[in-house]
């Protein structure tokens, strides 16, 4: 017997027992009835082809691109109709929550106002999307609505929706669920998260990095102890965000200075230098003879971002034995900190081929404000044609 | 050996040239296909939930030059560069360069922009025509825009003057007519970002067919298939090119064209090996150079592909403009490939070598010469009585059922990725557009690449005249403008 309840089909055991032989006996001859279709097409193509290996390929691969297509046809329909499907629900679901967990934060709603309790046990995709819901307005960075949602995530049960995430054998997944449970700090699963710093996929391992920076508020850096692959400058822009956007305890980034992986030391300068920790200028000057020249330069840049005059001694004793990029960054830095006392220095780099570092050496002396141009306006007097032009450009406010 | 055996020899040679080369060809495109899809699946994963608002204002992000080549561009080249200006990034500059334009190109910029002239001092690290002049704009808002004046030396010529002008760590070349999707250069960016201990030095992306597309504000309002029949065929083969073959060459490191259209490339790396070179397929070659040239300095490098559609150009839509694009892609292709011939099956270029290279010899150039080679020996046979109509009749199956499942291949991955074309119906004029190719559009790029072969030979290295007819406006105007643009 048949019952129709909410689109939902309800079909006896014993009637589809008693159907099931039937149907697919139908299922069967149908599909007897193809392969027999398709046998009689071969045979009539054989029986006009001389008989041999190439037409036979031939024919076979033809019927394999044929039925490939038969197949593909369809799947597109049906992803594309699924996908819609999707897209509409999930739309329609996300707005009804969101307008519930509004109303529970301005207090119009109770709690379970907000999602009905048994809907959420029973299906996942409501499951998600609330949690998407819940993500989405927790960027307001107000603590009072951040712990209400927690609080919301935490009742409805969404965090072992969440851990679930993370025993899931597709690595995404497992994304996922890090990123709910570090956004919702959740710290249950710290263990579970810090194993994943140890697999080989590195976004997996990227994504742990981050998840634990949330989760261990007062050591967040500690896993660049360990870093020992590339920690890639995406990584660091990621970190940097983190650290902007959250309560996060902020390290002397300096500890990092002597380590073995060169990227971890380049994202310790740019730390430096971007959250103005002077005190570790010293730390800083004692890279200056570093053996990577990406290394040097960030330590140049950070020397004179944090005002460090006494550094400029040391940069002049090592300009020559620098490569180009070097040499400009030094340049660079004098004109930066307006260093008047540097002039001759600057121009005596005026002689240098160098287009690149003619141009850096002009900068400077600009920078140096009225002495320094007034200096340029007359190198330009005997000056060459490329170094005039060089002093115009400088002495161009427009660019 | 005598007359009838030296038949039978070659008929015998031919036959497994022929038979090899059509079973190697479907091989290669399925596996091809296969990597791609590999490839797609992983790059949706990851990037799934990445968060590029975060490369927005970060201090770390790489600073980048966006450089437009501008020739004949008058009536549209002020739209184009304010469609720029809707991309989403922070640092970054805009330099257009006016390659000795014989209309009102620069006449127009200066005007719009409120150009003055400056005293720039440029570097000449790559040898150019001469520069006329560098202008900046006095409106605030696009304080970061330079125009360049020169003197007329081609699009290679144009862009190597802007890279000379650019100070910035990465430069985008675009051509004057693309419409960028507004993250284009953040998701451009990402990949170079993600160095590890292989120096990412050029990604491409994904570029898509504007025709019958509405525009809005210099950006894409509404993603429609084109209604004329030539334009939405390059639309499957856009498709099949850019998902299933690029993104797969990226994968298997073997990538050696980035379209001119769009791609991002790291602006030291292409100093140091020389520059755009004055050939017609200049995207191709410079991919192909500054490759040869990591491999030569035994450098470690990677070029990267984002599958997402960030850009969006105009395809030709009469069969005489489409004919020239064809012929002038042909005899670029022949260009960079003979020019780099040192790299064919060389291991010391790695995957480039011995997998890229080959295959654009053998599927790209050699293709359309098997073909007609292919179709005259069968008129031969099928005349002498060599063959059966019967056999014609099922290799020819075999062809179009083939084309026909990889296209319908392309548009299935179309629709489980990206799926932009979303009116209803849409998949549909695809798909018929798919079943229709191999008699319209097929014929027509074969006899056009035959003839680019043939200009090849005969020394023609013209760019040829590009008819462009404008895009579709939502505020009711349809078409900009119909103008001829003699490209160089």
């Amino acid at each position: 017997m048949l019952i129709f309840n909410e689109h939902i089909i309800q079909i006896e055991l014993q009637e589809w027992l008693r159907v099931a032989p039937d149907l697919l006996f139908i299922v069967i001859d149908f599909l007897k009835g193809i392969v027999e279709f398709f046998q009689s097409v071969i045979n009539y193509t054989f029986e006009r082809l001389p008989y041999n290996a190439l037409n036979r390929m031939i024919i076979y691969m033809i019927m394999i691109f044929f039925v490939a297509l038969v197949l593909l046809l369809p799947t597109i329909i049906i992803s594309k109709l699924y996908l819609a499907y999707r897209k509409t629900k999930y739309n329609k679901l996300h707005v009804k929550y969101s307008q519930a967990v509004i109303g529970y934060l301005i207090g119009s709603k109770e709690e379970n106002e907000v999602a009905d309790k048994e809907k959420l046990k029973s299906s996942r995709f409501h499951r998600n999307v609330l949690i998407d819901v819940l993500m989405a307005i927790d960027k307001a960075e107000n603590k009072e609505v951040s712990d209400k949602i927690r609080n919301l995530y935490v009742d409805f049960k969404l965090d072992k929706e969440s851990i679930r995430k993370l025993g899931k054998f597709a690595w995404n997944k497992k994304i996922f669920g890090i990123r709910e449970l570090s956004h919702m700090r959740v710290k249950s699963e710290n263990q579970k998260i810090i194993s994943f710093q140890q697999k080989n996929n590195d976004i997996l391992r990227i994504e742990s990095q981050m998840g634990l920076i949330k989760l261990l508020p007062f050591v967040p850096f500690a896993f660049l102890d360990s870093q020992e692959k590339p920690f890639t400058v995406w990584e660091q822009i990621n970190v940097f965000d983190l650290i902007r956007k959250n309560r996060i305890e902020i390290p002397e980034f300096h500890l990092w200075l002597n380590h073995w992986n060169d990227s971890v030391v380049m994202f310790s300068l740019d730390m430096i230098r971007i959250l103005k920790q002077k005190q570790a200028a010293p730390y800083v000057l004692e890279l200056i003879n570093h053996d990577n020249d990406y290394v040097k330069g960030k330590v140049i840049k950070t020397l004179v971002d944090l005002e460090s005059y006494e550094a400029i001694a040391k940069l002049k004793e090592i300009y020559h034995l620098e490569e180009l990029p070097n040499q400009l960054n030094i340049l660079k830095s004098i004109g930066q900190l307006k260093m008047d006392t540097e002039l001759n220095f600057l121009e005596d780099k005026l002689k240098n081929e160098e287009f690149k570092i003619r141009m850096e050496a002009c900068k400077s002396i600009a920078k140096l404000g009225e002495t320094g141009i007034n200096r340029l306006n007359a190198l330009a007097v005997n000056a060459d044609e490329e170094l005039k032009g060089i002093i115009n450009h400088v002495l161009d406010p427009r660019i | 050996m005598n007359y009838d055996e030296l038949i039978r020899f070659i008929s015998y040679f031919l036959d497994k040239v022929f038979i090899s080369y059509a079973f190697l060809l479907v091989f290669s495109y399925t596996a091809l296909s296969i990597v791609s899809g590999i490839a797609l699946n992983h790059y949706l994963k990851k990037n799934s939930f990445v968060d590029y608002s975060v490369i927005l204002d970060s201090p770390l992000a790489p600073s980048v030059s966006v450089l437009v080549p501008a020739f004949n561009e008058a009536k549209t080249i002020v739209d184009n560069v304010e469609s720029i200006y809707t991309i989403h990034y922070n640092n970054f500059d805009v330099i257009v360069v006016n390659d000795g334009s014989t209309d009102e190109t620069f006449e127009e910029l200066q005007k719009a922009f409120d150009l003055e002239k400056v005293n720039f001092a440029l570097n000449h690290e790559i040898e150019t025509k001469e520069v006329r002049g560098v202008y900046k704009s006095k409106i605030e808002t696009y304080s970061n825009l330079i125009v360049v004046d020169k003197e007329n030396g081609g699009k290679a010529d144009a862009l190597n003057v802007a890279i000379n002008v650019s100070d910035k760590d990465l430069f985008m070349a675009i051509d004057a007519d693309s419409i960028l999707e507004p993250d284009a250069v953040l998701k451009l960016v990402k990949p170079f970002l993600e160095r590890t201990d292989r120096r990412v030095i050029a990604a491409g992306g994904v570029v898509r067919i504007a025709n019958s597309c509405v525009i809005e504000n210099g950006r894409i309002a509404e993603v429609c298939v084109p209604k004329n029949l030539l334009a939405r065929m390059q639309v499957l083969e856009y498709t099949r090119s850019f998902l299933m073959g690029r993104m797969a060459w990226a994968k298997l490191d073997g990538l050696i064209i980035i379209s001119g259209a769009m791609g991002m490339f790291d602006r030291d790396v292409v100093v140091q090996s020389g520059g755009y070179a004055h050939t017609i397929g200049e995207d191709m070659e410079l991919v192909v150079r500054i490759r040869r040239y990591m491999s030569e300095q035994r450098e470690k490098y990677k070029i990267e592909y984002v599958p997402d559609p960030l850009c969006w150009t105009e395809a030709p839509s009469n069969i005489s403009t489409f004919g020239r694009q064809r012929s002038r892609w042909t005899r670029g292709t022949i260009e960079t490939l003979t020019d780099h011939s040192k790299i064919f099956f060389s291991p010391r270029y790695g995957a480039m070598g011995m997998l890229g290279y080959p295959f654009w010899f053998l599927f790209e150039w050699l293709a359309p010469l098997v073909e007609l080679i292919g179709i005259i020996y069968a008129i031969v046979l099928y005349a002498t009585g060599n063959l059966s109509l019967n056999f014609i009749l099922i290799t020819f199956l075999f062809v179009y059922t083939f084309a026909l499942f990889f296209t319908t291949w392309a548009i299935l991955y179309e629709e489980l990725t990206f799926h932009r074309y979303e009116r209803k119906g849409d998949v549909f004029r695809l798909w018929i557009a798919a079943v229709l190719e191999p008699f319209i559009l097929h014929p027509i790029s074969l006899f056009f690449s035959i003839k680019g072969n043939i200009q090849y030979a005969r020394g023609n290295r013209n760019w040829g005249k590009m008819e462009r007819r404008g895009f579709r406006h939502k505020n009711g105007r349809k078409s900009k403008v119909q103008l001829l643009a003699n490209k160089n």
